[in-house]
């Protein structure tokens, strides 16, 4: 507790958590104006209830950007100024310790989504869709499951890692998962072995695009694919089971 | 049992409840959003009948949902859906159809790839567009009776585009056209088909005689389907999307193949304000420009 | 005198690098036991074996049954935004220790941190040592590991520790220093190894020898 607790304090002082979190607000904002009306196949989308599932999936991919920011460097940087020492030394086991600052490093992730979407919201009581209001919420709880998993992925890989190996890696899986119906595309217009060897990569990103999707189902009031969130939540399982059991072997 | 050992055990029970969960809502076979769209391709034959086609159902055609590996093929008999699974019977990304035997099949993307093109229509909507081919050349052997020494689609837009002279009339063509897209102004359809007629049979002698057959062809396969496509998107998605995806541009000149299918679209309609019955004889034996000009005698 | 810990045949190796040797010592309760030896010589890894910060690739670490550590690192690192007080509590946290403020203040004022509430990033070097000397007698430990724990002090900050260990060691406290000031080592340590490249090289005891630790130290490790 007071690991992840620290991570969340040394966030917020380290002003990281501010600095991403307002470029964030200021895109949703653009975004949320007129001046940022979207022009879609030659169709501008003024409607915020059309506009909303965008905006889903850029706050989303906003969040999981900022999620990947502070998750990756909390545990290298643990071990390279040697808190990790003082921890290790008092028969912390590497899983607590681990998983204590993914923890952090997840709540972290979620205090500035949260913003992003209750700035989102502002928007939408401005634009006359109050009574969306406890859809984006519900949405909003796929994007903790969004950024969760790019968290948890983060911070399991960065502790076998060097930073610039996992960076690639999840760069990689985030840009690969939030842009996956683009990979799916390009995999049905591949033909041959080029497809076939695609269509098998893609199974191996994390379906964040599916999960904006639902959200913005969710958020219009669409029905929702349950297969997509259950998927979600055995990333981060699975990213649990890294933490706990990746290791450093020294200190 | 220590803390920790109990909290393990907590979380291998979570993944087992979760991996459990995932499989049972692993859709296997055709997905959910395919069915629906066949669905919806059900429920718009009720309401839109043939659409003037003598004997036209898309129902009558076996649809196969491809995702490039798998064609997950429904065949509709007696009200009932039967599903059968078989490899793709074509690569990549596909609208199109499949001659199997005697038969012609609808084959179209898997809605998760269809929407991922970021298209406008409805994927039920390229159904009917699709079986229309299959109309055509189940029932007119269309494709069999044409175009021996055509051009292929990209080949026949590629020289238009590129020559200036034809090109200018079939821009002319389509904006004499488009009158009858324009839904603020009321068209004296007789009046539009004998301008679009005299620009039509100045170009046709700029053209050689694989050029005029294949664009002809084009048009009438392309455009009537695209014709049909139009009709079910309006009764699907009513009268704005419907104007705004298929008369906003469609009496605009576009490099590529795009044209084709609007020309044909809007020979279509000229043809419904000639003669709403015109498609109760039609057998796709001849071009539209040919229909046109036997109404305007 | 009860063994609290001891080392047997401790080697560690890094791919073809051999950084302690077959080590071998042991230390009895409430003894002061001096690591010496030049940069590299391997102090450094067997403090963190005996931690567990490491594992040896063979021989044998073995810590008294019951035993608690505390470890004071050479460069402590504290999050500058913390307080003195602020990080006691982390630790003790972390430890699962009831969060005590007296308790915290009092271990503070015997490493002559008082005033507890200025944050870490204004502490100077030495009470950034002070402060990780604090931290390592949150457990009240049996085995105190200090790593340079004078290194870095003013001469009055020097004076100030040694007497806390020499109050730690009447109190019953085994300490394993490790330091480079020989001096302090002579004032506060019974005895110590010498090593030298990841070997022990000799030994020492205080008060047995005539000559000095320095000229010893000089005589043994200066000579390459």
């Amino acid at each position: 507790m007071e690991i992840s607790l620290n991570v969340i304090k040394e966030k917020i002082r380290k002003k990281m958590l501010y600095i991403t979190t307002v470029l964030g607000v200021l895109v949703v904002m653009i975004f949320s104006s007129d001046m940022g009306s979207l022009t879609i196949g030659g169709r501008q989308i003024k409607d915020y209830y059309v506009l909303i599932p965008i905006l889903i999936h850029v706050v989303n991919f906003l969040s999981g950007a900022i999620a990947l920011a502070m998750s990756l460097t909390t545990v290298p940087n643990e071990y390279e100024r040697r808190t990790s020492h003082l921890i290790w030394s008092r028969g912390i086991s590497q899983s607590r310790y681990h998983m204590s600052l993914a923890i952090g490093n997840v709540a972290v992730s979620w205090i500035s989504g949260l913003i992003l979407y209750a700035t989102m919201a502002v928007f939408a009581v401005v634009n006359g869709y109050s009574g969306m209001l406890g859809r984006i919420a519900a949405a909003a709880l796929l994007m903790l499951l969004y950024t969760a998993i790019i968290s948890m992925l983060a911070s399991a890989l960065s502790i076998i890692f060097p930073t610039i190996v996992s960076g690639v890696i999840m760069i990689i899986l985030f840009a690969g998962g939030a842009f996956r119906n683009i990979l799916i595309l390009l995999a049905a217009v591949l033909t041959g072995a080029g497809g076939t060897i695609m269509k098998r990569v893609i199974r191996l990103f994390p379906d964040l695009a599916g999960l904006s999707r639902q959200g913005g189902n969710l958020a219009q009031g669409n029905p929702v694919d349950v297969h997509v969130i259950i998927m979600g939540m055995i990333v981060v399982w699975i990213a649990g089971i890294g933490i706990l059991f990746f290791r450093r072997k020294e200190a | 049992m220590k803390k920790r050992t109990i909290g393990m055990i907590v979380y291998f029970l979570t993944g087992a409840a979760l991996l459990t969960a995932g499989f049972a809502t692993t859709e296997k076979g055709l997905k959910e959003d395919d069915r629906k769209e066949y669905e919806r391709v059900i429920e718009d034959r009720k309401e839109l009948g043939d659409l003037g086609f003598p004997g036209f159902s898309p129902l009558d055609y076996k649809t196969a949902f491809s995702n490039g590996e798998k064609d997950f093929v429904i065949d509709y008999r007696n009200g009932e859906m039967e599903i059968t699974e078989r490899e793709a019977v074509y690569e990549g990304l596909v609208g199109s159809i499949y001659p199997n035997g005697d038969e012609y099949e609808v084959v179209v993307p898997v809605y998760e790839t269809w929407i991922a093109t970021g298209a406008h229509e409805q994927l039920s909507a390229v159904i009917w567009h699709e079986s229309f081919h299959a109309y055509q050349n189940s029932c007119f052997r269309l494709a069999e009776n044409s175009a021996d020494n055509g051009l292929s689609e990209t080949e026949l837009a590629e020289r238009i585009d590129r020559d200036p002279e034809k090109r200018s009339l079939y821009e002319k063509e389509l904006e004499v056209l488009g009158r009858v897209a324009d839904t603020d102004k009321t068209c004296d359809f007789r009046q539009t088909a004998l301008e679009y007629l005299r620009i039509a049979e100045k170009r046709d002698e700029l053209l050689s005689a694989e050029e005029k057959i294949s664009e002809d062809y084009y048009e009438l396969s392309e455009g009537s389907a695209c014709y049909v496509e139009s009709r079910v998107v309006r009764y699907e998605n009513g009268d704005a999307v419907y104007e705004d995806n298929y008369l906003k541009n469609a009496a605009s000149y576009a490099e590529g193949n795009s044209k084709y299918y609007h020309h044909g679209m809007l020979q279509c309609m000229l043809l419904d304000g000639l003669d709403p019955e015109w498609k109760s004889t039609f057998a796709f034996d001849c071009s539209l420009d040919d229909v046109i000009a036997r109404y305007c005698e | 005198m009860n063994e609290i810990l001891k080392l047997e045949n401790v080697t560690k190796s890094y791919k073809d690098k051999t950084v302690v040797d077959a080590l071998s010592f042991s230390i009895g309760k409430g003894e002061v036991f001096a690591l010496l030896g030049a940069n590299g010589a391997g102090k450094t890894t067997t403090i963190k074996m005996i931690l567990g910060l490491a594992k040896p690739s063979s021989g044998k670490i073995e810590i008294a049954d019951g035993v608690k550590s505390g470890y004071s690192p050479e460069t402590p690192y504290f999050p500058p935004y913390l307080s003195a007080m602020e990080v006691m509590r982390y630790y003790a946290g972390i430890e699962g220790r009831k969060k005590d403020k007296e308790y915290l203040e009092e271990l503070l004022d015997t490493v002559g941190l008082e005033d507890n509430r200025t944050r870490v990033k204004d502490y100077s070097k030495g009470m950034i040592q002070r402060l990780a000397l604090a931290q390592a007698l949150i457990a009240d430990p049996d085995l105190l590991i200090l790593d340079e724990p004078t290194a870095g002090l003013d001469a009055l900050g020097r004076k100030h520790n040694l007497e806390l260990l020499r109050k730690l060691k009447e109190r019953g406290k085994t300490i394993i220093i490790n330091s480079h000031i020989l001096h302090d080592i002579e004032a506060i340590c019974d005895r110590g190894v010498i090593m030298k490249k990841g070997k022990v090289i000799d030994s020492w005891t205080n008060g047995v020898s005539h000559e000095s630790l320095e000229d010893k130290f000089i005589r043994l490790v200066g000579e390459e």
